[in-house]
This record gives structure tokens, sequence and C-alpha cells, in this order.
């Protein structure tokens, strides 16, 4: 029996060790992320079939679901896994070589070290059945993504990096806010648990947390008018961490909204709103994307 | 005036998110930027632990045989508020460290006169 909860923990414990293993020698801290990443590929492998038949619930600390902090592992979660893997052991590879190129010798770890802590962050979002673990993993992925856009430590890295910081911080304590007026309505934490009470919303009770929470992720997603932080983070950020902002961390943004939406608060009536949403940013992207030089 | 006394965790808690808010939206100094940042964050915790409180509630042990469970304060929230605090302050050393940088590169913090960048 492989068990969930390895996909997230293996790579966080790897990551915290990546200073350790510095002391030993310089050139192993670059294979970590690629061993953590397999070892994740691996088992999510592994674990697809199995949970196409069921759903695989963790419960941590040994309390039954409502009360504890659980893992779903449903086939969303499992495959969204195994893409973050496919995506973070490819980027890992590419940045053998290129890393080595930038000629600052002293912070390789710190780079391996917060790319692997950012994937975890990834990983735990999509596999978690509980909206403060959620909100707790997103803050691990934007606190390293804050960080490594900043990596080079030169001008326009360091300038988009405070910005994205800012943005993304002030969405974090909106998401905080969702959360908390979610709690006071339902008084449990668990997502299956507040979806099973919610039946047939009303329109006032779920509007106010929606409407934060949707706003909150929207900054991580860059849904339009959200989206200040992304053209200059993108293209100051190393060539590698572009590629996982663009990769995974937006993606967990929308997958966080599509939470949201469609598992917790379930309603068919909310599907137009985020078509229109989601045809204006296409729009508007096309615009400033042909009125720029 | 019934309404305050009955609302004033509440209405404390709204009042320093909105403070925060004004100077993030307001303010071009990120230092400034930074204090609002942290008065948004404390806003935040001050609502989470306001949802679970109960007036005049015991802490939720069971020190003395006598205790009714009715009055206990709702220990969630404030583990909550425990983890968002780390996290906030994991948030405002990046930023701090980020300003440091920032004020290496340029000589000055004044997010108007830094202005590289496109967006």
């Amino acid at each position: 029996m492989v068990n969930p909860v390895l996909l997230i923990v293996i790579p966080l414990g790897l990551a915290f060790s990546i200073p350790l293993f510095g002391f030993i020698s310089r050139r192993i801290v670059k294979l970590i992320p690629i061993v953590g990443m397999l070892f994740n590929l691996i088992v999510s492998l592994i674990l697809i079939p199995k949970v196409l038949n069921k759903p695989i619930i963790v419960s941590l600390g040994g309390f039954p679901p409502p009360f504890c902090i659980n893992l779903f592992a449903g086939p969303v979660g499992i495959i969204f896994s195994f893409l973050i893997s496919l995506v973070g052991l490819l980027v890992s590879i590419y940045a053998l070589d290129y890393i080595k190129v930038q000629k600052n010798r002293g912070r390789e770890e710190s780079y391996h070290m917060l790319y692997l802590l950012l994937l975890t962050g990834a990983t735990g979002v999509v596999l978690t059945g509980d909206i403060f673990n959620l909100f707790v993993f997103y803050e691990i992925l934007c606190i390293s993504s804050y960080a490594l856009v900043a990596y080079l430590g030169d001008k326009p890295g360091v300038e988009s990096a405070s910005k994205y910081l800012i943005q993304g911080s002030i969405g974090s304590s909106f998401v905080l806010i969702g959360i908390a007026f979610l709690y006071g309505k339902f008084g449990t934490l668990n997502m299956a648990d507040i979806a099973r009470n919610i039946n047939s919303p009303t329109f006032e009770q779920v509007f106010f947390p929606l409407i934060l929470l949707i706003t909150g992720f929207g900054i991580e997603a860059a849904i339009f008018p959200l989206n200040a932080w992304l053209p200059d983070a993108h293209s100051s950020a190393p060539s590698t961490i572009s590629a996982i902002l663009s990769g995974i961390a937006i993606k967990i943004g929308i997958y966080a909204i599509a939470r949201m939406v469609i598992y917790l608060i379930w309603s068919i009536k909310y599907f137009p709103v985020s078509f229109t949403v989601r045809a204006v940013d296409s729009i508007s992207g096309r615009i400033v994307c042909i009125q720029s030089e | 005036m019934i309404f305050l006394s009955n609302y004033i965790y509440y209405t404390g808690a709204f009042g320093l998110i909105f403070i925060g808010l004004y100077i993030l939206l307001t303010r071009h100094n990120l230092i400034k930027m930074i204090i609002g940042l942290s008065i948004l964050d404390t806003g935040v915790n001050l609502l989470l632990i306001s949802i679970g409180y109960i007036k005049k509630g015991t802490a939720p042990i069971f020190s003395t045989p006598n205790l009714n469970p009715q009055n206990m304060v709702d220990p969630v929230p404030q583990a909550l508020v425990l983890t968002a605090i780390v996290i906030s302050v994991a948030v405002l050393a990046m930023a701090l460290s980020l300003a440091i940088r920032l004020y290496q590169h340029y000589r000055t913090l004044d997010m108007r006169k830094i202005k590289e960048q496109r967006w």
C-alpha cells in the first residue's frame, strides 16, 4: 500500500536536507530535486489505477475525518500531482546546466531548496481535503516563488519580486478572510463536510466568501484585472522559474478557484460568471499583446 | 451603542483590515506598504479569533470538574491564527529583505521612482 502522504513528505524532507547535502558535496545538491520528482512521478503512477477505482482518504493525527486534517487523493488530484512532478522533473533536468551558468556558486543550494519547496506546496494544494491546509500549502508555494523570482538579485528581478510580493500577500489575506467567513458559517474546515452542509446554497450565504476566495486565488492565477505582477515576474525571473510559474504556480491558482466553485460550493448558476471572466481575460490579453511593441 | 458593544471585535478587525488596505493603496514608500501589510494581517488574525470567541468564556480544558462545555471558547480558530502568524512573519521577513536589496540597487524606496519595468 503506497500512501499519498509520501507525495508531500518526501519532497519536503529532501528540500530541508539540501543544505546538509551541500556540506558533503556541491554536485549532489543538483540531483536532489530530480530524485524527489522522480519519486513523486513513480508514486503518482502507482496510485492512478487505485484512485480511479476508489478515492483514497488519509486522516492525519488519528482523529475521524471531520475533526482531523485529511488528504483527499481523488482522480483529479493524483493526475495533477503526476503532471506537477513531470513538469518539475523536466525543468530540474534543464536546471542542471542552466543554474551553473549564472556563476554564483554560493547560492545554488538555496535555489534547489526553494524549487523543491515550491513543488511541494503545489502537490499539497492539489491533494489536501482541508480548506485551511490548502491555504498553508498555497502560502508555501507563494513565498518560495517570491524568493525565486528575485533569485538572480539583479535590478529587474528584485523590483518585480517586491511588486509580486505585495500583491500576492494581499491576495492571501483575502483568502484567509474568506476561510474565516466559511468557518464562521459552517463550523468546520473539512471541504467535504462544508459541501455536505451547504446543500442548495442561497446567493447571500456564499456570495461574500466566494468573492473573497476568487479574488485571492485570482491574484495568483493572474485573472485579467489582477495580473499586474505577471509580465514583469515572468520576464525577469530565471528561465526555469519562468517555466515553473506559468506551468505550475498559475495553474494552482486556477485549480484552487475551480475547487472552491465546483467542489465546495457546487452550483451551476456560477458557470456563466466564470465563462465571462475567462472570455474577458483572453480578449484583454490579446489587446494588450497587440498594443505593446 | 448596543451594536458596537456586541460586535466590538468584528468592528476592530474590519477597522484594522481597512486601515491596512488604505495604507497599501495610498502610500508609495515600500516600508510603509510593508507596515500596512502587517496591519492587514493583524486584522485578519483578530477576525479569526473573534469568530470563535464567546463572552466570558473559558479555555477548552477540563481543569475543574464543573465547567460547562457551552461556555468554552472554540480552540480551532486559535490554532489557525497561530499558523497564520507564522506565515505572516515569513512574508514580512521576505518583504524586508527584498526592500533592503531594492534600496541597494536604487538608493530609494519610493515605488513611484522605481519604474524600470513595464507594468
